[in-house]
């Protein structure tokens, strides 16, 4: 994808951001006080009204150069992630995620170790030892957390 | 007086120079890892500091901090892969010498302008601080708005190649402040009736998040590609000749590297970059730069090191973190009961000055560790990515579960590394997202008591020290869309 299409689609976002949050603020910010100069909705509003700003100047710049260099036929093209790479990430994310959701249900033991060997076997470990070692680090933590530190890891 | 002596006298426990060299070794080992930064470093040990001592847990995170500055300089001299921003320039000389068989050299000459810098930071900061902080207690909510301003505005000016990105960030890391319980009213803001929202986006979380978790997913997207091999460090060290003529260098290095960590929104690469160019200018051979000059290494070395303890002026003095190390350590400061700020230096002196005698201390130490352990310290990097991602992802869920024994705040961390991870990406810095955190609730908090007040607006441009401030925010975003103009009209 070119560069400046792909900062274009972020300025959009960005200002979606921007409006959902001023037209969130009604709703969400209670106590609001006509006679206060200055409530708890005065710097929600400044940040929405920043990121409009900032990324509306940005879109209409970005799109006059992205006209220009089209002309110019000299556009800057972002490197692409071959799609394996980004699978790989998602699908660690989603790891990840489960991971996070099991630990108070199944406890920290065992949601760590079952996390850490999949993790391991998904980038491709394959000597043993590797996840031996792996595994022990994570008990480590475990202990240090848990008796050094006194923190009530589930 | 009294309190130097008494921090000096508190300082000298075996927990407190323990902590200081367990910090360094894990720092050096950070910073060497391609890809593992100093600020990743103390973010991710960071958790382990709760139930320290004060004194004992901040040198830990110093330790780490110092440790992975120079850390970099490992792989950058032996291949070509700098370990952290802050030894690019590192590269430029170091790698040619190792390529010649003197990679031994290079190092030395590294670890010792390195302590230099981080000496002479250190110095500065134990005289410059306690100074600027008698300075700021004159500070009233009127003054601490317009700094809170200018912090907002000098970050996103600087930290990022596009003003325009930056200011979006900040307005992002703005909007997230804004999460939670009003701190004046008490009403709750954008909270969705969740009551785990009405804590807000905690730091902790937010900055393991930015800085661990998007690097760990960056880790997993670039798995195949491959780092290079280090060989064993060979090469004798510099002779006392060599030094001796690099002495001068390394001091105006050091020095640049402390105005420049002085200033929020810069940092060690910057630092690190214009000590190497105003050696190279005023060097008598500076054809030799870029072909392994020791010179060059020493200015890069002592620049970056030079920023470690002159980025903890603003922190400490103003409660304003100058970069992404410093605000991981307002909030290891906060969670020890130290609130960063001009009473600082009042209510906690003994502490304060325990903690700055012992960054003299951390430096020595650096010097030490890296001149006994430099051979094991150059394999780190043979460690497969592969196994070190589970490592690093246990470690921060662990850490940051920590902070309020709470899973949500894992939640928010894992939100805020997805977040990171995307804008990254597109060229986006996190640096302003996560000052913007810190700096935000302080100027929305100075605002609106300063308007409460005076009950006009006129105050801001009727104080002296306000006017300043908001002169030096016009002149950052001015530097910055000239910097911006002049990097497009070079490419052009």
């Amino acid at each position: 994808m070119k560069k400046l299409v792909k900062d274009m689609i972020l300025n959009i976002i960005f200002i979606a951001g921007g409006i959902a949050v001023a037209l969130l603020i009604p709703t969400q910010v209670k106590g609001v006080n006509a006679s206060v100069q200055m409530g708890p909705d005065f710097f929600p509003y400044i940040a929405a009204g920043l990121m409009i700003a900032v990324n509306a100047i940005a879109l209409i710049t970005n799109y006059f150069r992205y006209r220009r260099e089209a002309a110019s036929g000299s556009e800057a093209v972002v490197q692409k992630t071959a799609p394996k790479d980004q699978m790989r990430v998602l699908l660690i994310l989603v790891l990840v995620m489960g991971y996070i959701f099991c630990m108070p249900i199944i406890g920290y033991v065992i949601s760590t170790l079952v996390t850490v060997n999949v993790l391991l076997f998904i980038l491709g470990v394959r000597k043993w030892y590797q996840y031996v070692l792996v595994s022990g680090f994570s008990m480590v933590i475990y202990f240090i957390f848990k008796n050094l530190l006194y923190v009530m890891l589930p | 007086m009294e309190n130097i002596v008494n921090g000096f006298l508190s300082l000298l426990s075996i927990d407190n120079f323990i902590a200081m060299n367990v910090g360094l070794c894990a720092g050096i080992i950070m910073g060497a890892l391609p890809g593992l930064t100093a600020t990743m470093g103390v973010a991710v040990l960071l958790p382990l500091t709760y139930g320290m001592d004060p004194t004992a847990g901040i040198l830990l995170l110093l330790g780490v901090y110092c440790g992975g500055t120079y850390g970099g300089s490992i792989t950058a001299i032996l291949i070509r892969t700098p370990g952290t921003p802050a030894s690019a320039a590192t590269v430029l000389d170091g790698h040619p010498l190792a390529q010649n068989g003197q990679g031994g050299r290079a190092l030395d000459i590294a670890i010792k302008a390195s302590t230099i810098g981080g000496l002479i930071s250190a110095v500065m900061l134990l005289f410059l601080a306690p100074q600027i902080a008698n300075f700021a207690l004159k500070f009233g909510p009127a003054e601490k708005f317009t700094l809170a301003l200018f912090g907002l505005t000098i970050i996103a000016a600087i930290c990022s190649k596009d003003l325009l990105k930056g200011l979006s960030m900040a307005a992002l890391g703005i909007f997230i402040s804004c999460i939670g319980i009003d701190s004046i009213m008490g009403v709750p803001r954008f909270t969705f009736g969740n009551m785990y929202m009405e804590g807000g986006i905690e730091l902790i979380p937010a900055l393991i998040g930015l800085f661990a978790f998007s690097e760990i997913l960056n880790k997993v997207r670039d798995i195949n590609i491959p780092v290079g091999e280090v060989g064993e460090v060979k090469g004798d060290k510099v002779t006392n000749k060599e030094l001796k003529a690099c002495v001068p260098t390394i001091v105006k290095s050091s020095l640049i590297g402390t105005l420049i960590g002085a200033i929020p929104g810069t940092g060690a690469a910057i630092a690190s970059f214009l000590s190497y160019q105003e050696a190279k200018r005023a060097s008598k051979h500076p054809e030799e730069y870029g072909h392994g000059s020791i010179e060059g290494i020493s200015a890069s070395e002592a620049g970056n090191n030079g920023v470690t303890g002159a980025t903890l002026i603003p922190l400490l003095t103003l409660g304003v973190p100058g970069d992404s190390i410093t605000a991981v350590l307002l909030g290891a400061l906060t969670m020890q009961g130290l609130v960063p700020g001009p009473m600082l230096f009042s209510t906690h002196g003994t502490t304060m000055y325990a903690i700055i005698i012992g960054l003299l201390f951390v430096n020595i130490f650096m010097f030490l560790q890296a001149k006994v352990f430099i051979k094991p310290f150059s394999q780190v990097t043979k460690i497969p990515v592969n196994v070190l991602i589970p490592v690093l992802l246990v470690v921060s869920v662990t850490g940051v579960y920590a902070t309020n024994n709470a899973i949500f705040d894992v939640w928010v961390a894992i939100a805020m590394g997805i977040i990171g991870y995307v804008l990254i990406q597109a060229d986006y810095p996190v640096t302003p997202l996560l000052l913007s955190l810190i700096l935000g609730p302080m100027a929305e908090k100075n605002l609106r008591q300063a308007i409460q007040l005076s009950g006009t607006w006129t105050t801001f441009f009727t104080k002296p020290i306000c006017v300043v401030f908001i002169l030096l925010s016009a002149v950052s975003i001015v530097f910055s869309l000239m910097r911006g103009k002049t990097a497009k009209e070079l490419v052009e």
